[in-house]
């Protein structure tokens, strides 16, 4: 019971803020900005969210965010495993090299890359599409690499060997062993890969200029301004912003747990 | 389902495709992003596009972060054809060749000089080019509360005249309740719209001299300048003052229009809010106040149109740009935006002049100032904000305040200056120095391979797989990584600007890096305290909700769900969102604070409560790294914990001895890039202090001000060098932290 009570403050801490954003976003103006703090809404508007929906062309924003948030997600799970695998399964040269240079990459500002990768992508004659922000994932992502091989290190020994013994080719050690044991770890992935994509702001800032390419991040910005941010209204994007993601974890949560269960255990 | 990918993908091509034949298209920027400006421009546009069907049609383009994009767009050669620029970064964009100069083009748009208000023309003129065309303008005047002044006792057809009346009237007005809070401020003379420029002007002085080339803000008149303000800041009490401002919102809940400021210094977009929120509002406006033995002056600063060089359809642009700067325009622009225009002819109609409040505003425009013209314009204006704020705050005397921003703005002209006496590269010279080594590196690291692989054929499998595999990321390091870094690394010993051709010079970047730049050392020092706080802080939390949540009982998903939401949102709305909680005034945290009897602090203004402030806000953040601990946590086997329950050990021995090693990995990999992601900690400095780094710079973070050396004062080179320092510190503190993960991290398999 006293988990419970501990889970229940620290819950309430968490959880707080963002109800106050959901709160404030079904707030008037007026109430906004009003001492000492309310919490209730009265009366209770949707006129934040009506100008949220008409002001910005959201669903256009969205299926943008969907098309960018999928395709990369899959591109980066597919290129991160495999090079993943080989960096922690595999014995040879330069292994340690390279799994040292992808994660030194980490440590490079993303600002620095920027120009000559935007560079790059013009003379493609991909500015203002989606490609620059779904290509560079099906060459591997550094930090998903890292994470992996971290958890495919963790795999025992003995399944690999024996399935070797029995003459798997090593994709296919790829593909039956390690890949189902770490279904907690891809899911992982999956889920860091569709946020990222999801709430990614730099990237379509640079390469998205026209009403129909945008996503939801860009959408977001363009209702924060200098003097004058409207609260209420950034408060409504932002739940539209975020309301689906959590649904959407909460589902996947689940598969997550199962996921476990089904794969039994380890050894 | 396989072939809705596709679909969508073709759908895309056929969406992006460029469509209308016939009619020549003008793409335009706005920068306005809404309220009554929008509304204009958007009219306007429509306006232009029925008059010249057939002929033109103007494509608008809502974009936020104007300079930036300009910068990427021009560099990139997809600029817009005209678009609306802040007046003021004009010198810093033509310094580097990004617009057209439009000087002999004015009388073929029917246009002289002398239509425009002098401040708003001359804003756009650089050493002998005009650069843009003025779209409207603001100006600074006083704004008064006539009712506060008759509670106080002052006569409220009488504004304050000179600095001692308005220190006088500021007095008399300003309100404390029981507690010693402040109630009402009569006047601020940091905050509304005034800056140090304006009383400045006002005593006399002069920022510049020599058209710009010698920075002279030591001037005596702008120190004693500074000096008044401090003073009046002193009145309140600095402290009490911050804490008061916090409360301060914007539009309905703006200090002036909700009576916590009496008077104000603000320009006309006060006027449109009071008339919008508050019409009953009973006040006037004035000018500004100015010294005895000074000067009547104000200042204005505006709007302009440019036309970026490499843009496809400049004709057009023009076409649209004489458009919109037509008295008729001007006018229809003036009524609906509620700002004046920058055309003399419109700003003299009769909706203007006819206004009581207007017309002061219209008639100010006589003694209106400007800011300096100048490649270094937007630090003049950083140093001096800074300067201000360490003046106020007691850091530093006026003199010192200002001497220091001097020396940093005139070294950084004498930089541009000298820029030129630089050679350019040549890049078909300096490329295969890079590529050769690269190639060979690589070339003698597979030879190596094969021959240490020859023996074993399992050796030998291994090695083809691995590279096999590896294959995604070596290209991809190739193309979006490498390659980009090592330009980089060129760009760190050359001084390039992005828009015109980069120059050689040599260890000058680092040189300046390490022995002049005093930021420099501050913003490593507090990104390390920062990374300090948050990463140990940051895990425990993460490792600890990982544990509470790893235990079977009900309603765990709901919880998992629960911990993971704050690090959903996207960043720039926690950002602000806990700006708001922090607020002095209004936020939450103060609130349950005071409940306990604590009075408010400043937290985003304090310059000691400032980082604990983000860390905090990094926490609630911590989601991800917790459901990483989890997919660790659910990892270990269970039968090695049952085993060791059954001899015996207590849950603090499986948990010391079991858990935390088979746990290692990932606590180790969370650490790295816990570490890495600290120290590159950018949007939340930038969203909660606005891009400034206050308080005194205690948000200045590495990565904050690498950004600002390149993207706002064009120093692409020093910053690129500033990159390269922090990938070498990283990659020092990661060697250490791999080097000492033998000793303490247990890989299972």
């Amino acid at each position: 019971m006293i988990l419970y009570g501990i889970l229940f403050i620290l819950g309430a801490l968490f959880i707080i803020p963002f109800l106050w954003i959901i709160l404030t976003s079904f707030k008037p103006e007026s109430q906004i900005v009003a001492l000492p703090p309310r919490w209730l809404p009265h009366p209770v508007t949707l006129e934040n969210y009506t100008r949220a929906l008409i002001r910005v062309p959201f669903l256009i924003y969205a299926k943008n965010t969907f098309i960018v948030a999928i395709f990369s997600t899959i591109g980066v799970l597919l290129s991160s495993s495999l090079v993943a695998y080989s960096l922690s399964r595999l014995n040879w040269p330069d292994r340690d090299l390279l799994f040292y240079i992808v994660v030194g990459t980490l440590m490079i500002p993303g600002q620095v890359m920027m120009i000559p990768v935007f560079v790059l992508f013009k003379n493609l004659g991909m500015v203002n599409t989606l490609y620059p922000l779904i290509i560079p994932a099906f060459f591997g992502n550094a930090f998903f690499i890292f994470l992996l091989r971290q958890f495919f290190l963790t795999l025992p020994q003995d399944l690999f060997d024996a399935a070797r013994i029995d003459g798997a080719s090593e994709l296919r050690c790829f593909a039956t062993i390690a890949m189902p044991l770490s279904k907690p770890a891809l899911l992982t992935v999956i889920i860091f890969a569709c946020l990222g994509a999801w709430n990614d702001f730099m990237g379509p800032l640079i390469y998205l200029s026209s009403e129909e390419m945008k996503t939801l991040a860009l959408g977001l910005q363009s209702l924060k301004f200098q003097y004058n941010t409207e609260w209420g209204l950034l408060m409504a994007a932002s739940s539209l912003m975020t309301v689906p993601v959590i649904i959407a974890f909460f589902f996947a949560q689940r598969y997550f747990i199962e996921g476990i269960t089904l794969t039994g255990m380890k050894h | 389902m396989r072939t809705f990918p596709v679909f969508l993908v073709v759908l895309l091509l056929l969406v992006s495709l460029p469509g209308n034949a016939g009619e020549q298209l003008i793409t335009f920027w706005n920068t306005f992003g809404t309220g009554p400006p929008k509304k204009a421009v958007d009219d306007l546009v429509v306006r232009f596009n029925e008059q010249n069907k057939g002929t033109w049609r103007v494509e608008l383009l809502d974009v936020m972060a104007m300079e930036q994009k300009i910068l990427t767009a021009t560099a990139g050669g997809v600029a817009p054809d005209i678009a609306l620029f802040d007046r003021f970064r004009i010198a810093a964009f033509a310094e580097r060749g990004a617009f057209r100069d439009i000087k002999n083009l004015y009388p073929r748009m029917d246009l002289k000089p002398e239509d425009f208000f002098p401040p708003c023309f001359q804003e756009c003129v650089y050493k002998n080019g005009v650069y843009a065309l003025a779209f409207n303008t603001d100006v600074r005047v006083l704004f008064y509360n006539r009712k506060l002044f008759r509670e106080a006792g002052l006569d409220p057809d009488r504004p304050p005249k000179n600095w001692t009346e308005l220190r006088q009237y500021a007095e008399k007005l300003t309100v404390w309740d029981e507690k010693k809070y402040l109630r009402r401020m009569g006047f601020s003379p940091i905050h509304g719209n005034s800056w140090l420029y304006l009383y400045g002007w006002q005593k006399g002085g002069s920022f510049v001299r020599d058209e710009g080339k010698k920075i002279t803000f030591t001037d005596p008149k702008i120190v004693a300048a500074l000096q008044w303000m401090k003073d009046i800041c002193d009145f309140y009490g600095i402290e009490e003052m911050d804490r008061f401002a916090t409360g301060f919102g914007a539009e309905a809940f703006y200090p002036f229009l909700s009576e916590k400021c009496a008077m104000d210094c603000q320009e006309g977009y006060l006027l449109s809010m009071i008339r919008r929120y508050k019409p009953e509002l009973d006040f006037m406006v004035a000018p500004m106040p100015w010294p005895e033995d000074g000067v009547h002056a104000t200042w204005s600063g505006g709007f302009a149109l440019v036309f970026p060089v490499g843009s496809k359809n400049f004709k057009g642009g023009l076409e649209f740009g004489k458009f919109l700067v037509s008295k008729e325009s001007q006018v229809y622009y003036g009524k609906t935006s509620e700002q004046i225009p920058a055309l003399i002819e419109a700003a003299h109609d009769d909706y203007f002049m006819n206004d009581k409040c207007w017309r002061v505003f219209i008639d100010e425009m006589n003694y209106s100032l400007f800011r300096p013209v100048s490649p270094i314009g937007d630090l003049m204006f950083d140093q001096l904000s800074r300067a201000c704020d360490f003046t106020i705050h007691k850091k530093l005397t006026p003199y010192q305040a200002l001497a220091q921003a001097e020396k940093e703005c005139q070294a950084e002209y004498n930089r541009i200056q000298k820029k030129y006496h630089y050679p350019l590269i040549s890049w078909s010279r300096t490329l295969p120095w890079l590529i050769l080594p690269l190639a060979l590196f690589l070339v003698l690291r597979l030879i190596r391979s094969f021959r240490i692989v020859r023996q074993s054929r399992l050796l030998r499998r291994d090695m083809v797989n691995g590279y096999l595999f590896s294959l995604p990321v070596l290209v991809g390091l190739a193309l979006f990584t490498v390659g980009p870094i090592f330009v980089s690394i060129l760009f760190s010993f050359c001084n390039y600007d992005i828009l015109t051709p980069a120059r050689w010079v040599g260890f000058e970047n680092f040189r300046r890096l390490i022995t002049e730049d005093p930021l420099f050392y501050k913003s490593l020092q507090n990104t390390v305290i920062y990374t300090l706080m948050s990463v140990p802080f940051g895990l425990l939390t993460a490792l600890g909700l990982a544990l509470l949540l790893n235990w079977e009982f009900r309603g765990r998903s709901i919880f998992r769900t629960l911990f993971f939401i704050p690090s959903v949102i996207p960043l720039v709305a926690a950002s602000v969102l806990w700006l708001w909680l922090y607020n002095g005034e209004y936020g939450l945290i103060n609130h349950m604070l005071g409940k306990v009897g604590i009075r408010g602090l400043n937290w985003m203004l304090d310059e000691h409560l400032a980082k604990p402030a983000i860390v905090l806000m990094g926490i609630w953040t911590v989601g991800g790294g917790m459901i990483i601990c989890l997919a660790g946590l659910q990892g270990i086997p269970r039968h090695l914990q049952e085993a060791a329950q059954i001899d015996g050990a207590n849950a603090w021995q499986r948990f010391i001895h079991i858990t935390i090693p088979m746990l290692s990995p990932t606590l180790f990999f969370l650490i790295i890039m816990g570490f890495i992601g600290s120290f590159q900690i950018f949007t939340q400095a930038y969203v909660m202090t606005d891009g400034s780094g206050a308080p005194q710079d205690a948000t200045l973070f590495y990565v904050f001000y690498l950004y600002r050396q390149g993207f706002t004062y064009f120093n692409m080179g020093y910053a690129s060098a500033m990159a390269w320092f922090l990938v070498i510190i990283i990659a020092i503190v990661s060697y250490l932290q791999f080097k000492f993960s033998s000793r303490w991290v247990y890989y299972g398999g």
